[in-house]
């Protein structure tokens, strides 16, 4: 009886404190410096005319946690290594152009309302320090799933069917 | 007890990830097991399921056979799995024969025997393929001390591979095949679902090692429920459970669609729970029950200086939960649930914080560190007459809050993660039954949802938003003419964003999206063993962005003249019309058997907008499908129970076959 009595105490005090201590009301916010998302390899363009769109391009969230980079040679390298490789290659060069057009010899696939699977082609031309322009072009497909909980877009695999390292291969060294 | 490697990995791997369900709700470790149900000591059974989806076959086929005599025991199985993707031009086959034979009634109540567990695995790629055999067998000792039941397994192992072959089968020789051996070892005592000594207590333990020259590991798992009964009706649970992995395992899978002989690295994972509850008796009219727990998981890779991916994870959590009594007029339940996460990569190991090139990407991982506080309420209220009229209202509210506290110096540049957030989410729904259940079903219902999602630091804050969904609808079904039931669901939504800074996302308007169902469904008896049924789904969809003057870009807002003339709009970025309708016939012609014969089509008329000609394109999802199919079924009762359906589905894009059949069975 006096174990009821406790808990039941226990249980109105702890509620009657939380519900009055506002823990459900959001913390203030700093007011924002910049919101412009670079996408400087236009991933964006990707999706133009799919009727499906990345609404968070940052790497982070545009790459799911299982992604996987797969080269020409089935060499396969995840989250980590792509996002390092692409911060470090926007740091180190200048993307001069980058253009995605639709692989008309194999079109999208839709195999679900959460999972697509894109085929593009790539012509990107980077500078490099030396202000040398390098340029790539070949094919690339792109698994994508909607991901609810992000509300959001994200690649979950990534084919690159470029002969060698292309500039988005993790193994790509830029001068 | 089958217990060959690839099992073991499904059950411990399961424990492992066992994380701590969010919901409200009684915990699931603090339940009372029910007793098992006892197989039929002389019995086989087979079960069977075949599908084809697109253009990838899976197959698995099962076959078990149980022997037993007071003397004597036989367990044999055959599991036979098959995929097969055309797409990927690549097949895996699995072949497990596991079984064992043995004798009771031994002194002491012992029972003794041998116990096999031969694998195959077989995987194909265009231009490679891969194979690995391997085989276990040991004695099993079995005895029941203080009707505790021990299980003692203890054995050898062999396993050859090969996973870069360019020959075919037949051509394979052992001089192909890397080999490894090893031994292994098993250990049982208790059931999960079995009091210990009559006491209201359940106790089991599991553990297993296995030492082959690619892997060696030991693996264990436990778990302990107790339960009191207090006098005044009260309850008292307590659970713990534990489960450990130290070491590597080694497989067949796959890498890049190609078959690859995979050596997970050496590690050492742990994850506990510990859990109390209290259920009360009821006390005026409400039942309150009170619950804690504590789990922790950790992973880390002692020999793998570079893999940086030991992490380690808390959860601790209440919940209160409170429901009134079945006699009480109103029905009511709610609950609250408050939960402390805190997540530690790279845990153990001091770093400093000024980032040199040895210790910098340990640093960056670091920074994902993150302490989280998620707070759940529930309120559910309902209220119905015994002719069915009533109303329900439900109320949902969370709150989910990271912080990510780390953070350090490079070239006098502070580094630190940006993302700490609030999500925040209200949902709101009320049911009302407004007409009696004589009439016919009927519900009128109303959603409302607001989330908040808020990034606290100034570098992520421009992207907060606040999203409102609104949902609107309506259900019916009544029989008519007492041969035709019809039915009718119709709903309609509208999602509105707003960013929390518009002027700070100039030009990027939010998205703003609506969409309104309607899903007819008449069902026509024609005779006691046949009937009619058709259904019509129609569905319009729209998405875009909500265009409004505080989204202008500074150029447009400049210009006196184009914002004199400036009207808000909704853009529509695409624009969807799915019309759906399917007829079938449905014939009972004996007993259990039912089969369906019918056809559906789809229209789907998407369009999106084209920027270059201002005008709405087909969009390339677009298209129709026309899929006729067949559906035979036969509850499993006694004998042979089964289902077979069988689509093809003409499609625009590409026609596929849509095929599940399945068969099981026992004697």
């Amino acid at each position: 009886m006096v174990l009821r009595r406790i808990l039941s105490l226990v249980c109105i005090g702890f509620l009657g404190n939380l519900i009055s201590c506002g823990i459900f009301s959001p913390r203030p916010v700093e007011y924002p410096i910049s919101t412009v998302t670079e996408d400087p390899f236009n991933f964006a363009s990707i999706l133009w005319n799919t009727g499906k769109k990345f609404t968070k391009l940052e790497y982070t969230d545009l790459f799911d946690p299982s992604v996987e980079y797969i080269d020409i040679n089935g060499r396969i390298f995840y989250k980590n290594e792509i996002v390092n490789h692409l911060n470090t290659i926007q740091r180190r060069l200048t993307v001069q152009s980058i253009v995605w057009t639709k692989d008309t010899a194999n079109p999208d696939l839709v195999i679900s309302d959460t999972t697509y699977t894109a085929n593009r082609t790539y012509s990107v031309v980077v500078v490099d320090t030396l202000q040398k322009a390098i340029s790539f072009s070949d094919k690339a497909s792109f698994k994508l799933s909607f991901n609810s909980t992000i509300n959001a877009w994200t690649v979950t695999e990534w084919t690159d069917k470029f002969p060698g390292y292309s500039v988005f291969h993790p193994l790509f060294t830029p001068q | 007890m089958k217990l060959n490697f690839l099992s073991f990995w499904c059950i411990l791997f399961g424990i492992l990830a066992d994380i701590p369900a969010q919901g409200i709700g009684w915990n699931t470790g603090l339940v009372l097991p029910q007793s098992a149900i006892i197989q039929d000591s002389n019995s086989m059974s087979f079960g069977t399921q075949q599908g084809l989806y697109i253009k990838k076959f899976t197959s698995k086929d099962s076959l078990q056979i149980n022997k037993n005599t007071d003397e004597y025991g036989l367990k044999q199985s055959v599991d036979y799995n098959l995929t097969n993707d055309y797409w990927l031009s690549s097949q895996e086959h699995m072949l497990d024969l596991s079984g064992e034979i043995v004798k009771k009634r031994l002194p002491l109540g012992i029972t003794c025997g041998m116990e096999w567990s031969p694998v195959l695995l077989y995987n194909t790629h265009s231009t490679v393929k891969g194979i690995l055999g391997s085989f276990e067998l040991g004695p099993v000792m079995r005895v029941e001390p203080y009707k505790v039941p021990v299980a003692v397994h203890i054995g050898g192992a062999i396993r050859g591979w090969n996973d870069s072959l360019y020959n075919t089968l037949s051509q394979l020789s052992s001089n192909d095949l890397q080999k490894d051996r090893g031994i292994y070892a098993a250990m049982e005592i208790g059931r999960p679902d079995a009091r210990l000594f009559g006491l209201p207590l359940f106790a089991s333990m599991t553990g297993y090692g296995r030492s082959m020259s690619t892997s060696k590991l030991i693996a264990a798992t436990g778990s302990l429920l107790a339960y009191h009964a207090l006098d005044n009706g009260d309850s008292l649970f307590g659970n713990y459970s534990d489960s450990l992995l130290n070491g590597r395992n080694a497989f067949l899978g796959q890498s890049g669609a190609k078959p690859h002989f995979i050596e997970d690295p050496s590690k050492i994972e742990r994850s506990y729970q510990l859990s109390a509850g209290y259920k009360g008796n009821a006390k005026l009219f409400l039942e309150p029950s009170l619950l804690f727990s504590y789990s922790e998981h950790t992973l880390s890779y002692p020999f793998e200086a570079t893999l940086l991916s030991d992490r380690k994870n808390t959860d601790f959590s209440l919940v209160g939960l409170l429901s009134a009594v079945s006699s009480f007029p109103i029905s009511y339940n709610a609950g609250i649930r408050i939960d402390w996460e805190n997540e530690d990569k790279l845990y153990g190991k001091t770093l400093s914080t000024i980032a040199n090139s040895e210790n910098e990407d340990s640093l960056k991982i670091n920074l994902e560190d993150y302490a989280a506080y998620r707070v759940t309420m529930t309120h559910d209220i309902s209220k119905f007459l015994a002719n069915g009229i009533g109303l329900e209202y439900t109320f949902n509210i969370s709150r989910f809050t990271r912080n990510y506290p780390n953070y350090y110096t490079k070239n006098a540049d502070t580094l630190r993660n940006n993302n700490d957030n609030d999500l925040i989410v209200n949902k709101q729904k009320l049911t009302i039954v407004p007409i009696p259940s004589s009439w016919g079903t009927t519900s009128l219902y109303y959603e409302f949802s607001k989330n908040l999602s808020n990034y606290i630091r100034k570098e992520k804050s421009g992207q907060n938003t606040i999203d409102w969904l609104y949902r609107l609808g309506a259900t019916y079904k009544n029989t008519v003419f007492s041969c035709c039931t019809l039915s009718e669901a119709v709903s309609s939504d509208a999602k509105v964003t707003r960013y929390a800074f518009p002027t700070i996302n100039r030009g990027n308007p939010p998205p703003y999206s609506r969409k309104l169902n309607s899903l007819t469904v008449i069902d026509l008896s024609v005779t006691k063993k046949a009937a009619l049924c058709a259904e019509i789904n129609e569905t319009y969809s729209d998405d875009g962005t909500l265009n409004s003057r505080e989204y202008l870009d500074t150029i447009k807002l400049a210009d006196p003249q184009f914002m004199k003339t400036y009207q808000d709009y909704y853009a529509i970025n695409e624009k969807l019309m799915m019309h759906a309708i399917k007829f079938s016939v449905i014939l009972n012609p004996v007993g259990s058997w039912f089969t369906a014969l019918g056809c559906g089509y789809l229209l789907n008329n998407t369009k999106t907008y084209d920027i270059l000609t201002d005008n709405y394109e087909i969009s390339p999802s677009a298209g129709s499908r026309v899929s006729p199919f067949f559906k035979l079924s036969k509850e499993p009762g006694k004998g042979i129970g089964g289902n077979a359906e069988i689509t093809y589905n003409f499609d625009t894009h590409e026609s596929f076959w849509d095929i599940i059949i399945s068969l099981c069975g026992e004697f």
